[in-house]
């Protein structure tokens, strides 16, 4: 977390900032757009949210408080962006759990790459039949390698309600690959 | 970040299946996202007039001009009421209102009363009750219907 804390002091330098923009684009853009693709699907939607999230970013950047890690920080405004756009567009749906489930299943299944025999492709429908905040704690420890501590910094939860969370997830992701 | 080991250990407790699983991402997207992906920096420093403030300024201006027109209109209605007042009864507004009728029409010659009187008949026809009456027409036209007390009182005033 060094290299943050050196990006960050670059962040709130007026001269330096446009630059420390760019890179902190460059080094956390992967992480993000498939942090956000677990819970938003298709690459367009993604595309938006992402963009926005770092509009948002550089819109904050100055009330940026450094009490916070720059990671934890950057992936609270991509989940929330993500949370509002799923929001909005279930609201215009406003069809029932079962069939935005089906529908975001559908999505992935609609992926020119996709394979129903892969293990990897039967992960992807798995996930999608989670509900919302289950996908989120699922995939920020499963695929993001974050700890509780910082999942909670992310998700405003507790440690101890992360762990259920996360275990009940894994154990729904592991019956549905092997019943399909 | 929490050791990789460690995730991979809990895993192996709850779900065994999901460590086998590759996590490199399957899904498609386009070829060189990452490296074409630009975010579009919003414009901070510009100076910038509001719009709103300037539609609100044309706004009260607007509202203070009709509201001048609506009370001058006002003004120069009840103005002409009075003058059209004034000029039928060749007196002033103040006057008029500081009048005392009866003291007035004391004052005014039984003559003049006639000629109104003689006049008023003529517009009113002969059906109108007052075609029978002058001012000694009065009493002598009506006064089967007046008591000894009213007359004794008219002529005393």
């Amino acid at each position: 977390m060094n290299q943050d804390t050196a990006l960050v002091k670059r962040l709130k330098t007026p001269s330096e900032k446009d630059s420390a923009f760019t890179d902190l684009v460059k080094k956390y853009q992967e992480k993000l757009y498939w942090h956000v693709r677990r819970m938003v699907v298709n690459h367009d939607d993604v595309n938006d949210v992402l963009q926005n999230s770092f509009i948002k970013v550089w819109n904050a950047l100055d009330n940026f408080r450094e009490d916070s890690q720059l990671y934890t920080w950057l992936y609270r405004i991509a989940t929330n962006e993500s949370l509002s756009f799923l929001a909005q567009k279930n609201r215009k749906q406003a069809d029932s759990f079962d069939d935005i489930s089906e529908s975001y299943a559908n999505q992935v299944k609609a992926d020119a790459n996709f394979d129903a025999n892969q293990l990897e492709w039967k992960l992807q429908l798995a996930i999608q039949q989670l509900p919302e905040k289950q996908k989120l704690v699922f995939g920020l420890r499963y695929f993001d390698e974050m700890s509780y501590e910082q999942m909670s910094k992310i998700l405003d939860t507790s440690e101890g309600a992360l762990k259920a969370s996360y275990h009940h997830a894994a154990k729904k992701i592991e019956e549905f690959i092997k019943s399909n | 970040m929490e050791n990789k080991q460690t995730i991979e250990q809990e895993l192996e407790q709850i779900a065994p299946l999901l460590n086998r699983i590759s996590k490199k991402p399957v899904q498609t997207l386009p070829a060189d996202y990452f490296e074409k992906l630009t975010i579009p920096k919003p414009i901070a420093s510009a100076s910038v007039v509001s719009m709103n403030s300037a539609r609100k300024w044309y706004g009260w201006a607007a509202a203070a001009v009709v509201t001048g027109i609506l009370v001058l209109g006002g003004l120069q209605l009840m103005n002409s009421s009075k003058n059209t007042l004034e000029k039928q009864v060749g007196m002033d507004y103040a006057e008029l209102t500081s009048l005392n009728v009866n003291e007035w029409v004391q004052k005014i010659p039984n003559e003049s009363i006639d000629e109104y009187l003689q006049s008023a008949n003529a517009l009113a026809g002969s059906d109108n009750s007052l075609h029978h009456y002058t001012v000694d027409g009065v009493t002598g036209t009506t006064v089967t219907g007046i008591s000894d007390e009213e007359l004794q009182l008219y002529l005393n005033d």
